[in-house]
């Protein structure tokens, strides 16, 4: 009951609609008749037998309706909480399914979202998955890879594949509980309607859906901290006049689509000796003499919906330009973390650093090196100079309202030494830069944080959070509140 | 983080100057009275009852009577945080390290290592000071050394009572020439990289230019170490002076007298971490009562008599003589029984030198004084795999964060010197990141030894969660593990004064900065104000 003992389940067998639960579980509940049993999002309930059949500690005995009913493997091996509802409204109304106010709930049932259709979960897609699931797989928990078509909200359960103990890439298909926590790969998401459905019935999602670079400044230009980091920024409402009020009093501007990733469509004006020069990616440079050359040109290549951002003087070394990938996500304790960080040189030609346009990436102290000489301690302070920053924007996204786990965050540095936050953005942010720089424990880092994170959305946060003394309060609390099942 | 200085003005009773931001700081969870008045403040142990005078004009220095700074011991120009406890208002966080038994032995000056704990003082704020035994007066309240003090807060005396102390510096340059040879060594022996053609490309670019950019440095300038970039961020220096009894202390020196310490854990409310320095047998006794661990410690005993030693010996049973507090395997010896007979052979820690004893009586006559003498424990022996003829082990630094979490802030695994008994680096052995060095042992690809690295320090943390239950607060361990040739984790004990350098004998500079700079976020958090990260 501590969250960290791991349960085992066993057959009743020619018994129905019952369970037998272990000495520390029937003793946190009052050892009830009754009691309202989930696992993920799927809630039944049961007779609580005294008898416990021999069996060890760690074993649930549950009769094989109530499995089948659950949809759980024989085999499984979980965690589990349990609790009695307080609230005395709530029990009755439980209480006309339940008869008590007693419930375990058995988890994690932690689900990764990796395609639209059930035809696509190919063995190509599903294998790269089990990266993820390297760090919690050992702790318990049912782990499933499912597409978007097998939900079932009706009867709470998906069709997909669950991943089987062993470090391997072995899957078993199956018809499992709808998990209580969810994360996305493969660009996949869930349509509005969907995700109303699934919040409404306590489904989380991390990384829910992709958020644009317009809302993303405004959360972010709402944390006072942040202000002196972030480009000047504006909404390309009315398209041109904007672009030109900014080129007047910054001198060089970027224009960025709200959707834009990979650089793609970016554009970057300058005022050169009372003429404009534009630079698109991949287009050589084009320069105007007027305003009216310069609209007609920029115009029909505005993005309709965008902003307009401050081209700051951004520093460089050997003609490169030198910026930082962060990799933000949330741990195992619901706290951002940041598992590493990737320097990037970009190409000599153009003003993106992506490393499609002929730059590469470098280790985060070289890089740091680069920029601020080779002093270990210079380096580390530059590094927690950027986790910190990395962090604030963490928080400041989060109150956008989005559930948010995993997040990619451009950093860099200006001529002065000054940090500034270029972008931040949660669509499917690519872990592999870590690999490519030759950092493969951070690679595998960075894939199992997001199950990580999604364990403790599913109410089974890891105790590494448990202070020795004092600081109790209020994480105490809150995993027993998380912990109750979805009604 | 909101910070606030205090500047002192006239006044002979106490008296605090605050700003409306300053008053309101943490009203949500404040006991805040409704209006200023009269309120204990507290700094550290010193506790005042002070007058709160409001102040309209907003800002971050606050105005104190000179009775509040004296009796309150509040250093001028220090970034304070602020926050109400029950109606009390706290000025913190105050913390003290203890680094040595004596102020002159502690390395304070501009080069020194005691800097690095302090690296992360911009996270923390507060006054944050390191302290040796002589300099500490529990009885009065008050205690002498050096405080951390950030650049650009009031210029103040700089020159330290007892000379400037810079061995640091010298130790930390051996150190770091001692440390590029133990990593040369460990490269010596490496795998061939696990890369493909992407990695490899951009390896080959990242390489040329990283290499191409130091050529020109050194030609231009002739020191690599010269930044492009001004570096702007907060630094400081170490400066003496007298202080209050911290909120919380580190300790970093077993040299404290046992009255001493129990003296400064009442007054800190025992916020004194590592409180016990328990010994090895100590440590055994703690853990085995533990169910989920007991399957993880070898057998351990103290060596009372010989005759059950030699018992242990005829069941053909290896076991590791140790002593109870020895460190770095020092004393170590390994009794291998023979194949038959009641013979055994006898392999010492020191240069791989073994000592065969044809029968148990001559055993006996050798290993007789070790029972009178310092104390022994007896234990189990683990085969632990070896590679390339070394014996491999791990090393986990455990440290809690600035949440009071524990977090493994580095893992590495230790490779002895060929044929010797310990996986010491001295003599010829070498240190690793974990999942490099579980790589070269177990043959694993680094998704393997990841997957190993998590199951390594997940057990870490229990036993660290383990020890916090047993009595005593800990925030800095440094534990040694063995895994068997079966796998299995064997946890051989827990360092409570952690060897931090190994870091940086396994070649993981920016880890060893982290890992000295840890303590100071936990002490934070312990005197009221947990950092930032």
């Amino acid at each position: 009951m501590d969250g960290l003992t791991v349960y085992h389940i066993e057959e009743l067998t020619g018994f129905s609609g019952t369970i037998s639960l272990p000495e520390d579980l029937s003793a946190a509940v009052g050892r009830p008749d009754r009691v309202s049993l989930s696992a993920g999002a799927l809630t039944a309930a049961a007779k609580c037998s005294s008898a416990r059949f021999g069996f060890d500690g760690s074993a649930i005995g549950l009769s094989p309706d109530v499995r089948s009913g659950l949809h759980l493997p024989l085999d499984w091996q979980c965690l589990a909480r349990a609790g009695v509802r307080e609230d005395r409204g709530a029990a009755a109304e439980a209480g006309a399914k339940a008869g008590t106010g007693a419930w375990v709930y058995l988890g994690p049932v932690v689900g990764a979202l990796v395609s639209a259709a059930k035809d696509d979960l190919t063995p190509g897609r599903l294998n790269p998955i089990s990266n993820h699931f390297l760090s919690t797989m050992e702790r318990g928990g049912l782990f499933v890879a499912f597409s978007r078509d097998s939900v079932d909200l009706e009867k709470r359960c998906i069709r997909g594949f669950r991943l089987l103990p062993g470090g391997g890439n072995d899957w078993e298909s199956g018809v499992y509980p709808l998990p209580s926590a969810i994360f996305r790969r493969y660009g996949v998401g869930f349509p509005a309607r969907l995700r109303r459905s699934l919040r409404s019935i306590g489904v989380k999602t991390s990384n829910e859906r992709v958020f644009h670079k317009v809302e993303a400044h405004h959360w972010m230009a709402a944390e006072a901290g942040l202000l002196p980091h972030l480009p000047e920024t504006r909404e390309l409402t009315g398209g041109l006049p904007v672009v030109l009020q900014m080129l007047e009093r910054l001198g060089a501007v970027y224009v960025k689509p709200a959707w834009g990733s990979l650089g793609r469509g970016v554009l970057r004006v300058t005022k050169v000796n009372g003429g404009f020069s534009v630079e698109a990616g991949g287009e050589p440079r084009r320069e105007f003499a007027a305003t009216d050359a310069l609209e007609s040109y920029l115009g029909p290549r505005l993005p309709r919906f965008g902003l307009v951002q401050q081209a700051l003087p951004l520093a460089s070394v050997g003609g490169r330009l030198v910026d930082f990938r962060v990799i933000l996500q949330k741990d195992g304790t619901g706290h951002w973390t940041v598992p590493g960080i990737v320097g990037r040189c970009g190409s000599p030609k153009l003003h993106v650093s992506n490393m499609a346009a002929g730059g590469f990436p470098v280790r985060v102290e070289d890089a740091l090196a680069l920029l601020f000489g080779s002093n270990p301690i210079t380096v580390f302070r530059r590094k927690e100079e950027l986790v910190t920053l990395s962090v604030m924007v963490g928080k400041a996204l989060e109150r956008g309202g989005l559930i948010l786990g995993d997040l990619g965050l451009d950093l860099a540095y200006d001529t002065a030494g000054h940090p500034w936050v270029i972008e931040a953005n949660n669509r499917d942010p690519d872990h592999n830069i870590a690999w490519e720089v030759g950092d493969w424990p951070l690679f595998y880092r960075a894939r199992s944080l997001p199950a990580e994170y999604t364990v403790y959305l599913a109410g089974f946060g890891h105790p590494g959070d448990r202070g020795g003394r004092g600081d109790l309060g209020d994480r105490g609390g809150r995993g027993d509140r998380e912990a109750v099942p979805p009604s | 983080m909101m910070t606030f200085t205090f500047t002192g003005t006239s006044g002979s009773e106490p008296v605090l100057y605050l700003t409306y931001s300053a008053y309101r700081v943490q009203t949500r969870d404040a006991s805040a009275p409704d209006l200023p008045s009269r309120v204990w403040v507290s700094h550290g142990c010193r506790r005042v009852l002070s007058d709160l005078v409001p102040v309209l004009e907003e800002g971050h220095q606050l105005p104190a009577s000179s009775a509040a700074v004296q009796r309150l011991g509040l250093v001028e120009g220090l970034p304070y945080r602020l926050k109400w406890v029950g109606g009390e208002l706290v000025v913190g966080p105050v913390v003290g390290l203890h680094l040595a038994a004596k102020t002159k032995d502690m390395a304070t000056g501009p080069h020194s290592s005691a800097r690095l704990f302090f690296l992360r003082y911009g996270g923390v704020g507060g006054l944050a000071f390191a302290f040796a035994t002589d300099g500490l007066n529990v009885s009065e309240g008050w205690v002498e050394g050096y405080y951390w003090k950030p650049e650009g807060s009031e210029p103040g005396p700089t020159a330290s009572p007892g000379g400037d102390i810079t061995t640091g510096g010298e130790s930390w340059r051996r150190t770091r020439g001692l440390a590029e040879r133990v990593v040369k060594r460990a490269s010596s022996e490496g795998l061939p990289a696990e890369t493909n053609r992407r990695t490899a490309r951009f390896q080959a670019m990242g390489a040329e230019f990283l290499g191409r950019k130091a050529m020109e440095k050194t030609e231009t300038t002739a020191d690599s170490r010269v930044p492009i970039l001004p570096d702007t961020t907060a630094g400081g220096h170490l400066a003496p002076g007298r202080f209050p009894l911290p909120a919380a202390v580190w300790r970093r020196c077993g040299r404290l007298p046992p009255d001493t310490l129990s003296a400064l854990m009442e007054k800190t409310d025992g916020h004194v971490f590592n409180s016990d320095f328990f010994d090895k047998w100590e440590g055994f006794r703690r853990l085995s009562t533990n169910p989920s661990l007991r399957r993880h410690l070898p057998e351990t005993a103290p060596l009372t008599n010989v005759d059950d030693l030699v018992a242990r010996l005829a069941a053909r049973h290896s076991i590791v003589l140790k002593q109870r507090e020895g460190n770095s395997g020092y004393g170590m010896v390994l009794l291998e029984p023979d194949g038959d007979g009641d013979g055994c052979t006898a392999r010492y820690r020191v240069g791989g030198r073994t000592e065969h004893f044809p029968s148990a009586d001559s055993l006996k006559r050798k290993l007789g004084p070790l029972v009178t003498g310092r104390p022994y424990l007896v234990q189990e022996h683990i085969r632990l795999p070896s590679y390339k003829d070394r014996v491999v082990d791990f090393r986990v630094m455990m440290q809690k964060d600035h949440r009071g979490a524990w977090q493994p802030v580095v893992a590495l695994g230790r490779f002895g010197s060929p044929g010797s008994i310990v996986t010491s680096f001295i003599n010829n052995g070498y240190a690793l990141p974990a999942d490099e060095a579980m790589r070269r042992v177990f043959g694993l690809t680094w998704r393997g030894a990841f997957a190993f690295k998590c199951r390594l320090v997940d057990f870490c943390a229990e036993v660290c969660r383990a020890l916090d239950e047993s009595g005593g607060c800990y925030g800095d361990l440094g534990l040694d593990v063995g895994i068997d040739v079966e796998g299995h984790l064997w946890l051989f004990e827990a360092n409570k004064l952690p060897f931090h350098e190994l870091a940086l004998y396994a070649g993981q500079e920016q880890a060893y900065l982290a890992v000295k700079s840890g303590p100071l976020l936990y002490a934070s958090h312990l005197a009221g104000f947990p950092g930032e990260s």
